[in-house]
């Protein structure tokens, strides 16, 4: 574990260092960026002030919602977007080779590769609306909250980084597997921006046991922001964290499974 | 004591067949077999420097990516520093150094020495031992002025230079090579083809390289390994073999003045076009410097072109001679 922080650190510091080469396109790439997600809040506020409140939440509330999701995605960006979610690039070229020759793992040296420092605009942006949502909220974060916000915003991260891990892995079995990635994780993942009470019963099942996307902002939103109306909710929101375990702990099967089939073990 | 050791090794690839009918392309997809390496079995020695030589789709690559433990063999066993390569693909890894021709491990857009800095790190290479190391090979692959310059600026034969001190900076007892000098220059050709005699000879690393480049074997090859069609064609040192680098090599003349014949001994065909002279020889017959003398004194010459034999030509020759 030792290993790996130092082995990233130092391969982030030289990835930085190849950054600088081009200083003026890194700014422009991050102000671009901070940018596009200053809209994107942007929009989604004028959206919300224009019904008001949606299913009960107000702005604050939702910015909660819609923030979650958006900062443990940036952050699960910036560790294995560019090498993980397409993966199939590496593997369809064979360029995967490179990473077998080497005496570390090949997922650990897929997050080392390329750091997504495109995402650090996002997190900046998506931070301050959080704080700034939190801090208007009447029901104040405790002592409690906190320690459970980090943790699902640990869970979170896991979730999204297993999900790119999976959609990658993919690769090893389809052509296209981003396509499937962009419907999957991307659109559906989207629905969780709103309260996904708002949508029939059946989707709401799909979101929380077929791709578990509401377990990365809805179900800890529901407990941080005291929403829970149910002993159902309360222990889904609980068990949060503990899902993004289980879905990397599913990625990692899925990626080595797929390697394996790359090597042709048992072809 | 052979440290690489193939025995009856066999790799097949399965390639979906493509159908226009999706449905059935999705549930029920035929496959094609395609049988790269077939029964392949020798044995390597500590010190050698062998060259596979073979035309492309041969099965060199996939003979080496099973050695290095990227591929997995599907029947056949393989020992490699007496372990099973994909069994054991760290450990391998450290003890052995691989060069794809086509595949640089070079960070683009950071110098060679940002790279060689994160191998330091991943291979858990000693202080001492990579600044010797760096030292070393920055010396004789000459890259000491380029080793702070972006990958991205460099030419392909500086940028296969790093890449093979990359391969090296571990010590490595084995260094495969795939095609470590394909496109490039004749100069940088024989630096590379120099520098992998001396390693060899100096720091007593088992070279194994593949290429389509018959120079590359003749010159610094001690055994010669063919393969065509998934399978080894002859497997011999590079001596008994060397007298029979027999292809038809072609020269192309264009004169200044109309001939209307020509005669020269040793050569096997001559075809005569205005001013366009196309003569067939091969070359341990005759030397082109003797064709051109022959020529020079009939006309002028304008322009000289001179192929040299094809790697498939050489194969069908040696084949031959396994023949018999
Ligand atoms: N990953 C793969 N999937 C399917 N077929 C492959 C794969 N890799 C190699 N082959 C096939 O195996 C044969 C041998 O390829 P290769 O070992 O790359 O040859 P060489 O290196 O001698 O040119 C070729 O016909 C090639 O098309
Ligand atoms: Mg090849």
């Amino acid at each position: 574990m030792k290993d790996f922080f130092s082995t990233y650190w130092l391969y982030i510091r030289v990835f930085f260092r190849g950054r600088v080469e081009y200083r003026l396109s890194f700014i422009l790439g991050l102000l671009s960026n901070f940018y596009c997600y200053f809209i994107t809040f942007a929009t989604y506020w004028v959206l919300i002030s224009g019904i008001g409140n949606v299913a009960g939440w107000n702005f604050s509330e939702l910015s909660v919602l819609y923030g979650l999701s958006l900062l443990t995605y940036a952050i699960a960006g910036t560790l294995i977007w560019y090498t993980g979610y397409h993966m199939g690039d590496l593997v369809q070229s064979g360029k995967l080779d490179v990473f077998l020759m080497r005496p570390i793992g090949v997922l650990r040296q897929l997050i080392f590769q390329r750091f997504g420092d495109t995402f650090i605009g996002q997190i900046i942006v998506t931070i301050v609306f959080l704080v700034t949502a939190f801090s208007k909220l009447s029901n104040h974060l405790n002592g409690c909250k906190i320690i459970y916000l980090i943790l699902s915003i640990i869970g979170g991260v896991l979730i999204q980084v297993a999900s790119m891990i999976i959609v990658g892995s993919l690769s090893f079995f389809i052509v296209k597997s981003t396509e499937i990635g962009d419907i999957f994780y991307y659109d559906m993942r989207d629905m969780t921006q709103y309260p996904i009470e708002i949508f029939p019963k059946v989707i709401q099942y799909i979101l929380t046991f077929v791709c578990p996307w509401a377990f990365i902002n809805y179900y800890p939103s529901l407990l941080l922001l005291d929403k829970v109306s149910s002993r159902y909710e309360f222990i889904l929101g609980i068990i949060a964290p503990l899902i993004g375990v289980i879905m990397l702990l599913l990625s990692l099967l899925i990626f080595n499974y797929g390697l394996k089939k790359y090597s042709g073990v048992g072809n | 004591m052979s440290i690489i050791k193939l025995d009856h090794v066999n790799r097949k690839f399965k390639i979906a067949v493509n159908d226009k009918n999706f449905v059935r392309y999705v549930l029920n997809r035929k496959y094609q077999t395609k049988e790269a390496v077939k029964d392949v079995s020798f044995s390597i020695d500590e010190g050698e420097l062998v060259g596979f030589i073979g035309p492309n789709g041969a099965g060199k690559s996939t003979t080496i990516k099973m050695m290095c433990g990227i591929l997995v063999p599907s029947s056949g066993d393989i020992t490699v520093l007496g372990r099973t390569p994909y069994k054991n693909r760290k450990k391998n890894s450290k003890e052995i150094g691989v060069v794809f021709g086509q595949k640089s491990q070079l960070w683009w857009d950071l110098p060679p020495i940002d790279t060689f800095s994160l191998f330091k790190k991943i291979y858990k290479i000693d202080d001492a031992v990579y600044e010797r190391n760096l030292n070393y090979y920055g010396e004789l692959l000459e890259i000491n002025e380029f080793m702070n310059q972006p990958v991205r600026q460099l030419s392909l034969g500086q940028r296969m230079r790093a890449d093979l001190c990359a391969a090296l900076l571990h010590d490595p007892k084995i260094l495969f090579l795939d095609e470590p000098t394909i496109g490039l220059d004749v100069l940088v050709k024989k630096q590379i083809r120099d520098m992998i005699k001396e390693i060899n000879c100096k720091r007593k690393i088992t070279v194994v390289l593949t290429t389509h480049d018959m120079k590359d074997i003749e010159e610094i090859c001690s055994r010669i390994i063919m393969i065509n069609n998934g399978q080894v064609m002859l497997d011999k040192p590079l001596e008994e073999v060397k007298s029979s680098f027999s292809g038809d090599s072609e020269i192309r003349l264009i004169t200044q003045q109309k001939i209307d014949s020509l005669k020269i001994d040793r050569v096997k065909d001559i075809q005569i076009n205005n001013c366009e002279i196309k003569i067939l020889f091969v070359a341990k017959d005759i030397s082109a410097a003797e064709i051109i003398t022959s020529v020079v004194q009939k006309a002028e010459i304008i322009n000289i072109e001179i192929k040299e034999p094809e790697i498939d030509d050489i194969i069908r020759n040696l084949y031959s001679i396994k023949g018999n």
